[in-house]
Order: C-alpha cells, then structure tokens, then sequence
C-alpha cells in the first residue's frame, strides 16, 4: 500500500521490461484478409466442416466413379439383372443388368449441373435486375417490383409443368423452367440490401467522384451483398436438385437416355418391393448432396455475417 | 383497412389474367397438332369435324376470346381434347375433393404437431431433446417427398402390413399419403415456431408476466404461443392453396386419383385445354391464398398497411 501512498514519479521510478529490440511498428502477426478469416470461423464449425467432406466425396464419386468402376451407364447385359450389390458391381445391377454405380454417377453429374447452372442463371438475372430496381428506385423500381410480384403469385411447380410441356423436355427447357420464377427471390434479396447500402457514405463518395450508376452498382453494392448472395447461393443449389428430382421423378424432367438422381429414382421405384436397394443409392445421394449444401450454408452464415451470431 | 384489401385485391386479379392469357398463349404457341394425338387413323373428314368442334382452325386470338368468354361468363375451364366429352370441371368436381381432403388433414397434422414441436423446442432450449429434434428436422427438409413415399410404403405397408401399398376409396388409405405429405412441413413449422418462439421468450413483455407471478400454464398458452404462432399462422394459407398442385408425386407414388395425378397425366397425354385448365385453376387458388395472407399480414401488422398503402 506504501507505492499507492506515493504522489510523485521520478523517471527512474520506471524500468523497461523486455521490449529491448523489438520494433512497435513492425507487424508481427501475417494480416487475414477478408476470406481467410471467413475460411477461420467456417472451419470451427465441425458439423458444416462434415457437410464440406461429404459434398467433396460425392463430387469426386460423380466425377470419376465411372472411370473408377470402368463400366458404362448404358450397357444392358440380361444376364446380370437385378444384382445385390457385391464386389463387382458395388451399388448392384437394374432391371436391365445395368450397373447401378455407374448410372448413379452420370445421373449425379446431370443433376448437380443443372443444380449449379440453374442457380447461375437466376442469381445473374436476380442480382442484376435487383440491383437496378434497388438502386434506382422510383418508377424502374415500382415496375420491377410488380412484375416480381405477378410472377411470384403463380405457383411454380404448376409453371414448370406448363413450361415443360411447351418447351419440351430438354435440359435447356428444364433450366429455363426452373429459373424463370426462381430469379425473384433473389431479385427481392439484392434490392433489399442495395437499398440499405446506397445510403451510406461510400456510395456518396463514389457518386461525388463521377462514378456511373452502372459501376457502383458493379463494384460498390454487389461486392457489399456477396456474403449474402454466396449463403443464398449455397441454399438454392440443393433446392434446383430437388425440384429437378421431383421433376424428373414425375417423368416430365430429365428424359432416357439421360438419367438424372431423380429419373433414376422415378425408374427404380417400381422395384421397390423386390430390390429396395436400388432405389435406396440415387436417394441416398439425393439426401447427402442436398444434407452436406445444408450444413456448408449454416456454416458460412455464421462465417460470411459475424452480426448474425449471437 | 378497406383501401388496402381492395388494393390487394386488384393486384390479385391482374395477376390471374395475366396468368390466364400467358398460359393460354404458351400452350398454345406449342408446336405440333393436339388432334394429331388423338386420332392417328381418322380418315381426313373426321379429323376436320373435331378440328372445327375444338375451335383449331381458328386465328388464336379468337380461340384465345372464345375461352375467355367461356372462362369468365360460364366458369367453364375448357374441355379435353384426348378424352371425348371429359371437361376441366368435371375433372375438378371429382379430384378436387380427394386432393383437397389429403392436403387439409395433412395441414392440420403439420401445423399442430409442428407448432407443438416448436414450442417444446424452445422451452427445452440446448437440452438433449431439442438437439435430437433439430437434426432430424434438418435431416426431414433434406428428404425428398418421393423418398418418404417409399420409406412409408416399404415399412408399414410392405414389410409390417399395417396400410394398403396404394389405391383409394376406403379411410385406410388416407394413412400413408397424408403421413408422408405431413412429414416435410411438420419439419418445417416446428423449425419456424422454435425460431420464432425463441424470439419471442427474450422479449420484455415475457419477464414483465414472469415478474408479476404468471403460472408457467398461462405463460405459455396466452403469453408465447399467441405471439410466437404470428408466421405459422400467415404461412397455412399459402399451403392450402398448394394443397392441390402440391401433391403430385404423392397422387402419382399412391395412385390416388387427386387433381396432381390428372395434371401430370394430362401433360403426359398432352391435351391441351387439360392442361390450361387445371393451370388456371391451381393458380386461382394460389392466389386466393396470397390474398389471404397479405390481408392477414395487413391485420397482424399494421406496418405493413401503412407502408403498402403509401405506395
């Protein structure tokens, strides 16, 4: 308590501790940038860390799966029909003597396509459009908005179907059909968010120097929006390869030869009561793709938006 | 209040006619003849009699005024071209019903077992219970209907015997297509009433009944579930009215003879008027639906009426 007690400090009072040496200015720490630290919180959640293994895996089973098993999906052999599965053909054989791995590897690589390019085209179109009407305002704005609002008020599977009769069934139609609703929710999202964003000062700035609206909305507002955007992204991918499962289990989606998860489920189906395991393998990967996209956007919420979390 | 409902209600009308003409014109933009489909061997005197009856020979704008006419004045959804003398509303008459009884039990199911699950979630937060939930919650929305279907009906109708594999008519076959409709939206509500129910728990209001020595029984009932249940109650609507373009597959799964099954089977056999039909009808309901809700939200919220009505 004596130290307390004393009012005046001498210099020497003072001594230096262990920074002899040591340059203040220096930064000792390598600095994170923005995605290193997303990829730092993303990695400490365990169960998306899991949802990113298992979506690699199945990646790499569509992509070299058939190269690994060397069989065709195509090839038909009567004699090697309705196979459990065993060491030759892993995941079994069809009604056809088809092997089943195989086909479930080529219908994996048609549906996580159309899941990818189907979620490319409407995040294009919706961040475009919805970045317009939200940084414009006013008449473009009022005019987006009720065309959004009409298209939102027809229930889509009924679209799809329409739009897959007139089109016919190709993988183009198919694409066009599930984008062409699909666009504006994200539409709705960007604008949101651009709304919030133009009123702050950087936009200002940008304004003050003569920057067109077409750039800050190019590379001042969307780059604002890309965590939102990126967590969007990772939702609707599993949401276009389940409406193109439905699709294709209805018979109206992905057409023979072609197969897709959910054509091969629609086919399988009706082994059920024989040969449950062929339906069992194109559900499980339906299930796991979508399952692991699922964990992955959990995990980058948290990561990508830190006020999120409580 | 008035303004804004007969606002919402403008909106829902152009919306349909818009959906009506687009559909109209789209279907029947489609290359190809639908009689072709029909009548292979017809010899050539034939075929011109049913082109005139169907009105084909006719400009599309005519045909397009024509079911309007029909449409608006007599009700008249428009007729099948594949089957003789079958219109949309006799379609509807029967399998509007049978869609509609699968999907309302269904939504009961869903709503009062989600809502509970909710609830329960919230007030066992982090517990062991509201984990296990959680999962299979997440593991349920991940599920894709058709796989439900043939989980159910390779257990409890194959292996167990409990419920027919399929068909319709008597109460037992309700079983299964409702369970399996009732499964991806308990998941779903009971996901949104723990979110919303958690929200709810941390307000002031809450502490304050808490403070003055409410019993944990009226803390639930009229405290947090009559304001946690706000977005379930604006999200049934919009399930009623997609009771019946919703459950194709589940139609198709149990060869129950809904409107779902019909409309797949009138793209499958594609007949034309069939198919606009019955479009135009599940997008009427739809958006009788969405009006409800708007008009919901306009009640719950009084924001929302305000803002709405500035624009």
């Amino acid at each position: 308590m004596e130290a307390n007690s004393k009012l005046i400090f001498e210099s020497d009072d003072f001594e230096v501790v262990g920074t002899k040496g040591l340059d203040a200015e220096k930064i000792s720490k390598p600095s994170i940038t923005f995605w290193s630290d997303v990829w730092r919180r993303f990695r400490a959640n365990k169960l998306s860390v899991v949802g990113l293994i298992i979506l690699v895996l199945v990646v790499l089973m569509v992509c070299f799966g058939p190269m690994i098993s060397g069989k065709d999906y195509q090839f038909i052999d009567y004699n090697m029909k309705n196979i459990k599965p065993n060491g030759t053909y892993w995941f079994g054989t069809d009604e056809m003597g088809r092997d089943i791995f195989t086909r479930v590897c080529y219908g994996g690589r048609i549906s996580i396509i159309i899941g990818i390019a189907c979620t490319v085209v409407s995040f294009i179109i919706g961040s475009a459009l919805g970045g317009i009407a939200g940084y414009l305002g006013g008449v473009v704005d009022d005019f987006l908005m009720r065309v959004i609002e009409i298209i939102g008020s027809i229930p889509y599977l009924v679209l799809i179907v329409i739009l897959s009769f007139v089109l016919g069934r190709s993988m183009f139609a198919l694409v066009f059909a599930m984008t062409i609703t699909a666009w504006t929710g994200t539409a709705r999202m960007v604008r949101g968010q651009v709304m919030q964003l133009k009123q702050q000062d950087f936009v200002a700035a940008a304004t003050a120097l003569g920057a067109s609206p077409a750039r800050i909305i190019v590379k001042h507002l969307l780059p604002n929006t890309l965590g939102i955007i990126i967590v969007n992204l990772t939702l609707s991918i599993p949401s276009f390869i389940f409406s193109e499962s439905f699709l294709s289990y209805i018979g109206l989606g992905v057409q023979p030869p072609e197969t897709s998860w959910g054509a091969l489920a629609s086919l399988y189906q009706t082994r059920l009561m024989f040969d449950p395991y062929q339906l069992f393998f194109p559900c499980l990967m339906i299930v796991l793709t979508v399952l692991s996209f699922h964990l992955i956007g959990d995990g980058l919420t948290d990561a990508l938006d830190p006020k999120l979390r409580k | 209040m008035g303004k804004y409902i007969l606002k919402r209600f403008i909106y829902a009308v152009i919306a349909l006619a818009i959906i009506a003409s687009v559909s109209f014109f789209l279907i029947c933009m489609k290359p190809g003849d639908p009689i072709v489909a029909k009548v292979q061997q017809l010899p050539d005197s034939s075929r011109q009699v049913l082109i005139a009856k169907y009105g084909l020979d006719q400009p599309m704008t005519t045909r397009f005024v024509e079911y309007m006419k029909g449409l608006i004045f007599e009700g008249n959804l428009g007729d099948s071209i594949v089957y003789e003398g079958r219109t949309v509303n006799m379609l509807l008459k029967t399998s509007a019903v049978v869609s509609a009884k699968i999907g309302l039990i269904a939504i009961a199911i869903q709503v009062v077992i989600g809502v509970l699950l909710g609830i329960i979630q919230a007030l066992n937060r982090e517990k062991l219970g509201d984990q296990i939930i959680r999962v299979l919650v997440v593991l349920a929305i991940c599920i894709p209907t058709f796989v439900f279907c043939a989980l159910l009906q390779y257990f409890v109708a194959f292996k167990w015997k409990l419920a027919p594999i399929m068909g319709w008519g008597q109460p037992i076959h309700y079983v299964l297509p409702v369970a399996a409709y009732s499964i991806p939206g308990i998941a779903t509500y009971s996901k949104y009433m723990r979110t919303s129910t958690v929200g709810v728990m941390g307000e002031d209001y809450i502490q304050t009944a808490i403070a003055k020595g409410c019993s944990q029984r009226r803390l639930v009932f009229r405290h947090i579930l009559r304001n946690a249940i706000l977005p379930i109650v604006t999200m049934v609507p919009v399930a009623v009215g997609n009771v019946f373009g919703g459950s194709m597959v589940i139609e198709r799964f149990f060869s129950i003879p809904g409107m779902g099954q019909h409309y797949v089977k009138a793209v499958s056999d594609s007949d034309p008027y069939l198919i606009l039909g019955m479009a135009i009808f599940f997008a009427l309901m739809y958006i009788i639906s969405l009006f409800f809700v708007d008009i919901l939200y306009g009640l719950v919220d009084p924001r929302i009426r305000i803002t709405k009505n500035a624009r």
